[in-house]
């Protein structure tokens, strides 16, 4: 397909079979009502379009892949694009890729979305109105021409060919600079690394090579620089089924629960503004010992109790040269100690990589600051915006719009008039980066090339591209990239001289390992750690406020995607929203409730109105606002989700999807601050019921409700390291039969060539729900907005329940556990549908057949999981162009039909297809469904319980392998691996 | 001739009525123009079935969204109804043909009524499991009919399939055996009317010439008739329960269903039968025919059959805790004192306490105070139903997936939609049939009775 | 008794046109298009291709063997024979004849449905693409069409060796292709059930499976 699906002629499986589908079925509708139609009527006439010239390699109907990498955050993960047909239809890890080793986050599924959104600009737009590209380029030149001091403002490139661009157009005009900083700052960190080392760099985590990990308010599981890879080394880590077994011990020290918080073994909470302090108590407890002298003395007392520090210490101790300290504070103090910390313990050159680091975060927000105060100045001729929307996430915001419009020429790089482009005089709107060429070097040496999957939509035009053309020398991006990679990147790899065959093969692999620039870090300088000796508090009656980047939204620049507007956080389960959380007992005093709206008011912001959400495992003196919400235009979603009667709008017209954190934030010295020290909350007596897609939090029900021997129920089991030492099915309820077929009256199955089944490892999942959107964006999951998630009527199909416990010293336990269809060998929802519309396949598949079914909704009464879902309404499927993203192996549900997961039987089919076309048995591991396919974590299994040699049977024997509600007798086909906290004793 | 035997015995009939008072008195409200308070029950009536319409047809047009359904609760206010209108239809059987089996002489006034009462409850019965699916375009599926598909046949282990079975053949065999006993009182009516009413109830009277062969054959018919349709008594409702006691939902799944919906459904429907008669007798000026006698006869069966049901709530709670089943003893703990306890407690207000007021022969005899308890009964025996179903589906097993319910306003106009249908037929009836069956009243007159003694 | 009879007459009566009357009308259910054979916007001859040259099925429609759509062939993929071959034979024979007796070159001849082929794909004369025509592909009527919810893949059932005949009917006698089968579920069903030869085990037969999954998801 030579041109955009948008308008060329599509396969005659696809567009028109959507169009005719929905015919058909008003057809059938009235046929079935009355047999009038009997007969003499027919379906409407179908055209069938085949291309005029077919390519070589294009054959209508199957899927071809394309090597290349995440842009959804500066991650850069590696993917693998499945097209169909010409449009990109699912984005999956590449699994071959080494930073994120197959795995791919809720954010990066999702943004196969952004790519069908129909509001992106179409054109650039030039003072307000749509133009040609000719005379953007006219007029922006001449404003360049004439602008001698010229700020070109961007996130982090991390990409050769960009970086190569901007550096040639940065030559091109004398007295332009450009500016780097990440909304989601890592500044001090690289500034500590400045100092310390003389390399402005991060250190790449090893997680995988550690033993013991402290992390201090680092959310590195998921939303800090790399949480894929992160999360794929950190399940490595606690693999308890590897050889030989291993278990990291984690303790987390934050003042919210964040989900990496939520995996802790230990976790204690502390207020922002003591984390410096807590490490400067730590460093006093393990620097002496590695020979470092540093003034620790006079220090205020340790927020943290001497009991944990000791144990930090112990843990740390033992585990020299393959511990791991972590600190995701933006303070030069805080990173200067966790670094002396990680010197101390030997870690640079085992679990922290200096020799290839990190180059996902590379912002400098000293620089930042300087040109904020040069455009308050108004000494900036001219600005140019890319990737960054500062006048949405930095706390100037306000200011900044004015200071903009005193610029002579601002231009905006951003897909959509967003706020910053708002106040821009040209927008050159940038392809999606499926429509385009680019590269990436995420982590030095490693070097991926992004290639488009379809021509761009509209008329768009990327970066490179406009800055090539305004150095005066137009090239196109495709061009630019071959010759960064020959030139630059193709003599940095070993044995490669060929540069086509080379360019060949990373288009096929995806990347290549090339030579790190060698880096020569100095010897480490002890003199140049900062101390903190005091903390920051709120006064009595203050609150401090942290704003933290929630997994699905990060810091707002993916607001306008459904799937992730709806995904529910991790662990408060909300969605739709941001609010504030607080925890119970500072609720309980101020006598709130989660819903209840109050006003958050800091110095020098206006008040902002949020909901009360309350979030155990929180600092009792913190309040938690999440970024990335309060975007321009997000009331776009008012009407997403059914229109009728009594229906709740998602979002009021004119307004927005949550409130914007931004405004707290502190640009301070050494750093973008995400915290406050002190806010006031004020009672507004309005509610606001949030949207959240779980209600009751625990395991154990209510207290007064409870049968006797009936408080705890086992569901997502769990037991401590000391007890699966002694007893590796430690954990299993009181009097679970060990094995054995329990009697049965049902007839046994007739065994079939395959038994299908699935095994989630409790112990790897940290609920990061990736699976989720992967689930939803194979299987045409529908979107049905705020009120229909408040109305309890969420469609996903994998959700992912979330429970709290009593931990050790009063700090909560979560546990995490995916719920699915769990396909049981004796179904209670098949023996009940009066139409046979949900049966038992001969290959042990609890199957829905949407077309039969006719909605008496008795299955899902009877379903024990509560998995299945209903389609209460005809979900809006108006949008031509984000109609493409649906899946054309997945048949979209209509009204009054029950659906829930296949085990993504499509996949199956095609595997079994492959498999007899090809002659040769199906291997293990050959069907993935797409939640498995897209864990970071690895801790989903799929495969062939009848093959005793598969992975899924190996799994199903381990002696951590249970089954939720085996007792019913309702046989399930999945399995769970119980969790392991790496801790000494139960805490009950 | 028992009457003979005992002359002294209270004559079932007030009044001393000849066989021509009976005819006159019971034809009166069909041939006379109708009384202002039946149009103002009719156009109230009318007015309800039209709410009811419009708030189906919204939801058949727009999905069952429209009502307080969700993830958890897939059935609340629909099959609730269901279950409680077949219910309400079950007394009248269980008089008409349980009754005439036991030779129960005092049911004459009431059996027509009551018969015909089973016949538009079971009407709007039959509508929620209709109504309730999500594509009722499709509802034939659910009749094994051969087809292209392969032939795709239709679950039989489904208990909603055996509903549809025992539903259609307890309509049919209710109709049948109410039809049969009016044929004789149409033929009184086709003799005293002229005109097209003549030559319609002439139709349906099927050339009854009332000869003595004739009356034969018709008491056989209808004894017979009887026979049929009293196991139906037990099965209908017996196969309803199974609906839910064989599903895996504690609170569902229990043994005891059967018999306790019976007794349930039969409790209801005398309730119904009183409450209808109560007004009947004093609408139609009927006070000679359903005599302070019948309502104390009604009453006793009311109280009767509301002490079964408290044995089964009692046992059921009893049955739970000493399973030791924790999904089990935790659905009742939560029926009684969980979020939505409050139903409960009506439920055993309205079922259990209320009736015990009936004890005392001096309440019997108050007929408003019997009026509001069978009130009282109807509505504990709705949220009997809606208990079982919501109580039970709202906390399950995953306490992930617990949710709450609140009816939208479209369940609420369905539920007054269906005693809208109820009521406009039932006045419909009482207006161009005899709703009593004259011909059997006049087999238990007493009037000159004794005379050749 | 004359009553009773009469009865039973008339609903016999009523059985017997319910059973016959689809028969003898060509009444169909919905969604039945059996016999559809609408007119195509190229007179295209399957007679013709595939029976009198017996040009193989798969060298048109390919994506039988790598697809799940069989698929319908490129105009490119027409070209390579009608490059050469504009018209039937007799005529260009025939206008060999005149310009023989002419004394000429022979003229190219091109057929008129053959010109439909051209214009799609913006040809001149000379049959080399023409900057002034504009290419536009042919839009066919889709004959044999599936319900959205039935998935169908040609693969298996080629690699099971099921003939292109037993589904789409003798196709190589169509002058214009008609649907030949119901392509209801139970035809679809029946053929699964009945199964194929196996290649393995001599007269055994390798049944397909008949789970809903199968083809619907």
């Amino acid at each position: 397909m030579s041109k955009p699906p948008a308008d060329s002629a599509p396969h005659p499986d696809h567009a028109p079979r959507r169009g005719f589908d929905v015919d058909r079925r008003t057809f059938l509708k009235t046929a079935g009502f009355a047999m009038l139609a009997a007969g003499c009527a027919r379906p409407p006439v179908e055209k069938a379009i085949p291309l005029l010239v077919q390519p070589e390699e294009l054959v209508p109907g199957t899927n071809l892949w394309y090597a290349s990498a995440c842009a959804g955050c500066a991650a850069r993960c590696g993917t693998l694009v499945k097209c169909r047909d010409g449009r990109p239809i699912k984005l999956e890890g590449n699994p071959a890729h080494p930073l994120s080793r197959g795995g791919l986050c809720a954010v990066g599924q999702a943004s196969l979305l952004g790519l069908y959104d129909s509001r992106r600009l179409a054109a650039p737009v030039l003072r307000g109105k749509p133009v040609a590209w000719p005379e953007v380029d006219v007029a922006v030149g001449a404003g360049l021409h004439a602008a001698r001091r010229m700020r070109l403002l961007t996130d982090t490139l991390a990409s050769p060919t960009e970086e190569r661009a901007v550096r040639r157009f940065l030559a091109a005009h004398p007295g332009a600079r450009h500016v780097v900083y990440d909304p989601l700052s890592c500044s001090a960190l690289l500034d500590a690394h400045q100092q310390l080392f003389g390399l402005r760099v991060l250190p790449r985590m090893r997680i995988e090579r550690a033993t013991a990990v402290v992390a201090f308010d680092a959310d590195f599981l998921g939303t800090w620089i790399s949480p894929v890879e992160a999360t794929a080394g950190y399940a490595q880590a606690r693999d308890l089924s590897g050889t030989p077994p291993r278990l990291l011990w984690h303790a987390q020290i934050e003042s919210r629960l964040s989900p990496t918080g939520a995996r802790a073994d230990r976790r204690w909470t502390v207020l922002p503004g003591e984390i410096p302090l807590a490490l400067a108590h730590l460093a006093a407890r393990l620097l002496p010992a590695a020979g470092m002298s540093l003034e620790l003395s006079g220090l205020e007392p340790s927020p943290l109790p001497a009991a944990a520090l000791d144990e930090l210490a112990a843990r740390l101790a033992a585990a020299r040269g393959s511990s791991l300290v972590l600190c995701g504070s933006n303070s030069l103090a805080a990173q200067t100690l966790v670094a002396a910390i990680n010197q101390a313990l030997g870690n640079y050159g085992r679990t922290l990589d200096l020799e290839q680091p990190s180059l996902q975060r590379q912002g400098d927000d000293r620089a930042l600051a300087q040109l904020i105060e040069e455009l308050e100045r108004g000494a900036v001729d001219a600005l140019l915006v890319r990737g960054v929307n500062p006048v949405y996430d930095l706390q100037q915001g306000t200011s900044l719009r004015a200071a903009l419009a005193q610029v002579p020429l601002v231009v905006s790089f951003a897909e959509r008039v967003d706020e910053t482009a708002a106040a821009a005089h040209a927008v050159c709107p940038e392809p999606h980066t499926l429509e385009t060429w680019r590269d990436a070097e995420p982590v030095a040496g490693l070097v991926t090339v992004m290639q488009p999957a379809l021509r761009p939509l509209g008329s768009t035009r990327a970066f490179c591209e406009s800055l090539a053309a305004w150095s005066g020398a137009p090239r196109s991006a495709y061009e630019q990239v071959r010759d960064t990679w020959r030139e630059d990147v193709l003599p940095r790899v070993p044995g490669a001289s060929d540069f086509e065959g080379f360019w060949t093969a990373a288009l096929d692999r995806g990347f290549v390992e090339a030579r790190p620039t060698p880096p020569a870090p100095r010897p480490f300088d002890v003199s140049q750690v900062q101390v903190a000796r005091s903390a920051e508090r709120p006064a009595p009656g203050q609150l401090a406020l942290v704003a933290y980047p929630k997994i699905s939204q990060l810091d707002g620049r993916h607001a306008h995607n459904p799937w992730l507007q709806e995904l529910p956080d991790p662990v408060s389960k909300a969605t739709w929203d941001n609010y504030a959380a607080l925890a119970p007992s500072t609720a309980a005093e101020l006598g709130l409730q989660t819903g209840d709206v109050v006003r958050v008011a800091a110095a020098g912001t206006p008040p902002v109105e949020l909901p009360v959400l309350v979030q155990p495992g929180q600092h009792p003196r913190t309040v938690a606002v999440a970024l990335g919400y309060g975007r321009a235009g997000t009331d776009r979603f008012a009407d997403v989700g059914p229109r009728w009667w009594f229906g709740k709008r998602t979002v009021a017209v004119g307004g927005t999807v949550g409130a914007n954190a931004a405004p707290w934030l502190r640009l301070e010295a050494d750093g973008l601050r995400y915290d406050r020290v002190a806010v006031e909350i004020e009672k507004t007596g309005r509610s606001r019921p949030l949207a959240t897609t779980q209600r009751y939090d625990s395991l154990d029900v209510p207290a007064g409700l409870a049968p006797p021997g009936g408080v705890h129920r086992p569901i997502a089991q769990e037991t401590v390291l000391a007890a699966y030492r002694g007893n590796p099915r430690a954990g299993a309820p009181e009097g679970e039969a060990e094995s054995g077929a329990p009697a049965d009256l049902w007839p046994a199955a007739a065994p079939g060539a395959h038994r299908w089944g699935m095994a989630i490892d409790l112990n790897a999942c940290t609920g990061c729900s990736a699976c989720a959107i992967s689930c939803q964006a194979e299987n045409n999951v529908p979107v049905v907005g705020r009120d229909e998630v408040q109305r309890e009527r969420e469609m996903h199909w994998l959700r992912l329940d979330r429970y709290y416990a009593e931990g050790p010293g009063g700090e909560v336990d979560v546990a995490h556990q995916p719920m699915l269809c769990q396909h049981c060998g004796h179904a209670p929802c098949e023996t009940v549908c009066p139409v046979l519309a949900t049966m038992h396949s001969s290959e042990g598949l609890n199957q829905q057949v949407y077309n039969r079914c006719v909605g008496t909704r008795y299955c899902a009464n009877n379903c024990p999981y509560k998995v299945r879902r209903f389609n209460w309404f005809d979900y809006p499927h108006e949008d031509p162009t984000a109609n493409l993203a649906l899946n054309p192996d997945v048949t979209v549900r209509s009204r009054g039909v029950m659906e829930k997961c296949s085990l993504c039987v499509q996949r199956i089919q095609a595997g079994k297809i492959a498999a007899t076309t090809r002659g040769t048995p199906l291997r293990d591991g050959e069907i993935k469904t797409a939640c498995e396919q897209s864990c970071p974590a690895r801790a989903i299994v799929f495969g062939d319980l009848a093959d005793p040699q598969s992975r899924i049977a190996a799994q199903a024997r381990d002696p951590r392998a249970y089954r939720a509600l085996e007792e019913l007798g309702v046989q399930p086909s999945i399995f769970y691996l119980r969790r392991v906290r790496n801790r000494d004793q139960e805490t009950t | 001739m028992t009457e003979a035997l005992f002359p002294l015995q209270r004559p079932l009939i007030a009044g001393d009525k000849t066989a021509a008072d009976v005819t006159r008195d019971v034809c009166r409200p069909l041939e006379g123009r109708p009384t202002p308070l039946w149009w103002a029950g009719f156009l109230a009536a009318a007015a309800l079935l039209g709410l009811g319409v419009v708030c189906v047809g919204y939801e058949v047009a727009t999905g069952i969204g429209t009502w307080g359904l969700n993830k958890t609760v897939g059935w609340a206010f629909d099959i609730t109804n269901f279950v409680f209108w077949v219910g309400i239809g079950h007394a009248g059987t269980l008089i008409s043909a349980v009754l005439f089996l036991l030779r129960q002489r005092w049911r004459t006034s009431v059996n027509r009524a009551a018969e015909a009462m089973t016949l538009f409850a079971v009407m709007c019965a039959a509508l929620f499991p209709l109504i309730h699916m999500g594509r009722p375009w499709f509802a034939y599926w659910v009749f094994p009919y051969p087809n292209t598909r392969g032939s795709l046949w239709v679950n039989f282990r489904s208990p909603l399939l055996w509903d549809v079975f025992a539903i259609s053949t307890y309509f049919l065999i209710s109709l049948v055996f109410w039809y049969v006993g009016l044929i004789p009182d149409l033929a009184t009516l086709r003799d005293r009317s002229s005109g097209r009413r003549q030559r319609l109830a002439g139709l349906f009277a099927l050339g009854w010439n009332g000869a003595l062969s004739t009356w034969n054959r018709y008491e056989l018919v209808y004894l017979l008739l009887a026979g049929l349709a009293t196991p139906l008594v037990l099965s209908v409702h017996s196969i309803v329960s199974f609906d839910f006691s064989t599903s895996v939902i504690p609170g569902w799944h229990t043994t005891i269903f059967p018999p306790y919906f019976v007794a349930g459904a039969i409790f209801s429907g005398l309730g119904m039968v009183l409450t209808l008669m109560l007004i009947a007798r004093k609408t139609m000026r009927l006070e000679d025919y359903i005599t302070p006698r019948h309502v104390d006869v009604l009453c006793k069966l009311v109280l009767a059959t509301s002490l079964m049901v408290g044995l089964a709530y009692t046992t059921e709670i009893a049955t739970a805790l000493y399973s030791g089943n924790p999904y089990e003893g935790f659905a009742f703990l939560n029926r009684a004192a969980g979020p939505m306890g409050w139903t409960y407690w009506i439920m055993v207000g309205c079922n259990v306490a209320a009736p015990q007021l009936l004890w005392s022969a001096r309440v019997r005899r108050r007929l408003g105070i019997v009026f509001a308890i069978s009130l009282l009964v109807n509505v504990g025996m709705w949220f009997e139903r809606f208990v079982i179903i919501v109580t039970s589906l709202h906390r399950d097993f995953l306490p992930s997936s617990w949710a709450s319910y609140s009816p939208t306003p479209i369940e609420i106009g369905t539920l007054l939609g269906s005693f809208g249908l109820f009521f406009t037929l039932f006045l419909l009836f009482c207006r161009f049939l005899p709703a009593i069956a004259m011909g059997e009243v006049k087999g238990v007159l007493s009037h000159g009775k004794g005379d050749h003694a | 008794m004359r009553r009773i009879v009469r009865l039973v007459l008339v609903v016999a009566l009523g059985f017997a046109s319910a059973a016959l009357v689809p028969r003898l009308t060509g009444l169909r259910l919905p969604g039945n298009q059996q016999g559809y054979e609408p007119a195509q916007p190229i007179a295209y001859s399957h007679r013709l291709h595939a029976g009198e040259l017996q040009i193989p099925c798969l060298y048109c429609h390919s994506g039988a063997l790598r697809s799940r759509n069989a698929g319908i062939p490129a105009a490119s993929v027409c070209m390579n024979c009608h490059r050469l071959v504009t018209a039937a034979r007799a005529t260009t024979r025939a206008e060999e004849k005149q310009a023989e007796a002419e004394h000429r070159k022979p003229r190219r001849v091109v057929a008129p449905e053959l010109q439909k082929l051209y214009d799609a794909l913006g040809l001149g004369p000379d049959l080399k693409p023409d900057p002034q025509r504009t290419a536009r592909p042919i839009a066919w009527v889709r004959i044999h069409q599936l319900p959205a919810f039935a998935e169908f893949d040609h693969r298996p059932h080629v690699a099971a060796g099921v003939a292109c005949q037993k589904c789409h009917g003798p196709i190589e006698t169509m002058e214009r292709v008609r649907q030949f089968e119901t392509l209801s579920m139970g035809w679809c069903v029946n053929c699964h059930r009945a199964g194929v030869p196996a290649p393995d085990q001599p007269g055994g037969v390798k049944v397909a499976s008949t789970d809903c999954s199968v083809c619907h998801h």
